[in-house]
């Protein structure tokens, strides 16, 4: 689908290092292009300039610097960045976070395989451009 | 002070009026008030009680439960001891006082009946609980970040042994050195969790008064270059530069491992408030005692903080930023005074901040 460009189909921002590799590691595997970013600051930096978009964010909430709840604020305010859908996965709790749907909210305890499943029907259909 | 007690009924008035309950009296069913006492007009924030003539219920303060919805009529307990002709007890009453103070309330309320079975008036006692519910609501707030610092750690481990297996599954080769950094990550995960658990047990040893160190000699230079060099090795992913500072042999007693715990904190504190920035940590004698300086350059602490971070479920950022129970520095302060020394910080806000470990030392 998106085999002449580079971008990434999927973005996986968490400030924890581990947590993210291994993150992006599983949903690499599961044949996902996936670009992990450690702050919200390189996402946004990441999302300015990029073509076509991601198809989904997959968000952390607790970060330093801005955090996931300021980042979607930010996103939400931009026209062009407002239509990705964005997937939560925070390890705050076993319901959705205020200001989140359930649908968008994802436990990090959740097994790979549920993780996996969630990314690849949350992501905006391609052919949209963004 | 009461004189001997010439009159009982003088004397009854007097304890009911000094109680240190909040109690007040309505008929019913009208709820007209009978009688309050001082505290009563302590809990709802009155300069005196007879400003409660308007009725217990009404203004200037109003009545709620604690998810800050006004108070029900039919569920306050005037009206349920009225009408359910028993003693009530309700927990969930917030008082919002004039002056913007909340006040937590157990009531107890009692209908008074007389001898031909009629209901006369309804005697209600107000205990402020607001300590309780304080202490309560940072006891749950604990238990949930202490199960949030428990996930991060148990995903990371169950998404990469999935991959690894996925891997295996589909016979990919695996490279020695790939298999390593995930090897190494799953350990980080492992201490992690080795250390979350460590500081579960110290709170409970700190609160039982548990807490003695096990003092022995050593040298306190070798001590800070290897829980730097145990840090770099197991805790710290790379680009995180840490000097050490030493002036030699320096001999004293403490307790190694409380004390590495303390200095693998207090470095991992420097290293994630510390904006990528060098972190120092120095070692020096003055006098009779022995300093660690560990020293970062990151967004510091403002001074109203300082007290505050080493108080337990404390972080002088918002929890939205930064994870952690909120208790390494309670644990660390408690672990070096248990030593025989102090802990103290040094900083201003976007300064960065220095953190003294001072120790006796002999001499």
């Amino acid at each position: 689908m998106r085999s002449l460009t580079t971008s990434a189909e999927i973005l996986v921002v968490d400030d924890d290092d581990d947590f993210r590799d291994s993150c992006v590691d599983v949903l690499r595997q599961s044949g996902l292009h996936v670009l992990g970013l450690p702050s919200a600051r390189d996402a946004l930096g990441y999302l300015r300039t990029a073509a076509p978009l991601p198809a989904l964010i997959v968000l952390d909430l607790m970060m330093p610097d801005i955090n996931g709840w300021q980042f979607y604020e930010q996103q939400q305010r931009d026209q062009r960045l407002a239509e990705i859908p964005v997937l939560v996965v925070s390890a705050s709790g076993t319901v959705a976070p205020p200001g989140f749907d359930e649908a968008s909210f994802l436990s990090k305890l959740v097994d790979p395989e549920t993780l996996i499943a969630t990314v690849a029907s949350r992501r905006r259909p391609p052919g949209r451009s963004g | 002070m009461l004189d001997a007690p010439q009159d009982v009924d003088a004397l009854a008035a007097a304890i009911a009026d000094d109680l240190p309950v909040g109690v007040w009296a309505a008929r019913v069913p009208t709820g007209e008030l009978l009688y309050a006492n001082k505290m009563f007009g302590e809990i709802m924030g009155m300069s005196a009680r007879t400003d409660v003539a308007v009725g217990a219920y009404a203004a200037p303060y109003s009545i709620h439960d604690r998810e800050g919805a006004l108070y029900p009529e039919a569920k306050m307990p005037f009206v349920r001891a009225m009408t359910e002709r028993c003693i009530v007890t309700i927990d969930d009453i917030v008082i919002h006082r004039a002056d913007g103070a909340h006040v937590n309330i157990r009531a107890q309320a009692r209908p008074v009946i007389d001898a031909s079975g009629v209901m006369t008036h309804v005697i209600v006692a107000f205990i402020d609980i607001t300590r309780e519910v304080t202490a309560e609501r940072a006891r749950d707030a604990f238990l949930s970040v202490a199960a949030h610092e428990l996930r991060t750690p148990i995903a990371t481990l169950s998404l990469r042994m999935h991959f690894i297996r996925q891997l295996l599954t589909v016979g990919e080769e695996i490279a020695g050195d790939r298999l390593s950094t995930w090897l190494s990550a799953c350990e980080r995960q492992a201490r992690r969790l080795a250390r979350l658990s460590e500081q579960l047990l110290d709170v409970s040893r700190i609160k039982g008064g548990r807490f003695a160190a096990d003092l022995e000699e050593g040298d306190l230079s070798l001590m800070v270059r290897r829980a730097v060099a145990s840090f770099q090795e197991l805790d710290s992913g790379p680009g995180c530069e840490i000097h050490v500072e030493t002036g030699g042999e320096l001999h004293l007693r403490f307790d190694p491992i409380r004390l590495e715990h303390v200095l693998t904190n207090l470095i991992s504190n420097a290293v994630k408030y510390g904006r990528g920035r060098p972190v120092t940590l120095r070692v020096a004698r003055d006098g009779d005692r022995a300093i660690i300086a560990v020293a970062d350059q990151g967004i510091g602490v403002a001074a109203e903080d300082h007290a505050r971070i080493f108080e337990p479920f404390e972080r002088a950022v918002s929890e939205r930023n930064y994870g952690g129970l909120g208790l390494g520095l309670w644990i660390a302060r408690q672990s070096v005074e248990s030593m025989g020394g102090m802990l103290r910080v040094e900083s201003e806000p976007d300064a960065g901040a220095t953190f003294f470990i001072e120790l006796p030392c002999d001499r």
